[in-house]
């Protein structure tokens, strides 16, 4: 039985019509990390705490 | 040398430019899988090579686009221009005994790191597992060399028989030395451009 890979949706910082692209949770958490990261969340139902993205709520 | 058969009417014009081209030193090198190309007009993502965020997203990929990024060269990276490999010549074994010219060897990279942790000595020699790499050179003034495909499609340059060295030590107060090499096919800088990327590769990367 194959389970869903957990992705998170990211774009690029202060460019509005940027498409959001899918990663997967660990390349997310990854790029996040990132000094100087020019990605940030578009995932309504993510967050991230400066740590790693979790589920909001 | 691939040539056209049958030859074209007439001489390809040789256009006269302007700007002269010129590495200069070439100071870090950036190594992915080949199969990957730089896209800013790429749908549904651009993926421009002068923007970081395009960068920090191949550098953390978990797939075959992933690219990493060598330390800071040590010292004496130089490119050797493959020599033409000459066959007869002043003897019996072609005609007339002029010279023939056969082809083109491939080019040589070679550099040194100093003083280089065991740990990146290591992860630098897995590289030399990898069949198909591609490179990019980072040059000084944070300029980028690669292989232009389009006006807004780029890629690295294929190399082969890449090697990294086992550790060199020439004693009192000297610093330890680690060598890479690889080759460059014939012709690898027919298609050579040089961008400006929008960051620093040697420090935001």
């Amino acid at each position: 039985m194959s389970t869903k890979k957990e992705t998170a949706k990211l774009k690029v910082k202060g460019k509005k019509d940027a498409k959001p692209v899918e990663f997967t949770m660990s390349e997310a958490n990854k790029l996040l990390k990132l000094p100087n990261c020019q990605w940030e969340l578009a995932d309504e139902k993510l967050e991230w705490n400066g740590i790693e993205i979790a589920k909001k709520g | 040398m691939d040539c056209n058969c049958p030859e074209p009417t007439a001489l390809t014009e040789i256009v006269a430019e302007n700007c002269g081209v010129d590495l200069k030193q070439i100071q870090r090198i950036a190594v992915q899988r080949y199969g990957d190309v730089f896209d800013s007009a790429g749908t549904p993502t651009p993926t421009d090579i002068l923007e970081l965020a395009t960068w920090q997203a191949k550098k953390i990929s978990e797939t075959d686009l992933k690219i990493v990024f060598t330390p800071m060269i040590g010292g004496d990276p130089v490119i050797e221009a493959g020599e033409a490999i000459r066959n007869g010549g002043g003897d019996n074994s072609t005609l007339n005994g002029v010279e023939e010219i056969d082809g083109t060897n491939p080019s040589a990279f070679s550099c040194v790191f100093k003083s280089l942790p065991s740990t990146t000595e290591s992860q630098l020699k897995l590289l030399m597992c990898e069949k198909n790499l591609v490179v990019y050179l980072f040059l000084s003034g944070g300029r980028i060399a690669v292989v232009k495909v389009s006006a807004t499609q780029k890629k690295g340059f294929p190399i082969q028989s890449f090697f990294v060295s086992d550790r060199s030590n020439q004693g009192f107060g000297t610093k330890d030395t680690v060598s890479m090499s690889f080759s460059l096919p014939e012709g690898w800088s027919n298609d050579l451009e040089i961008v400006k990327p929008n960051f620093n590769p040697f420090t935001d990367l």
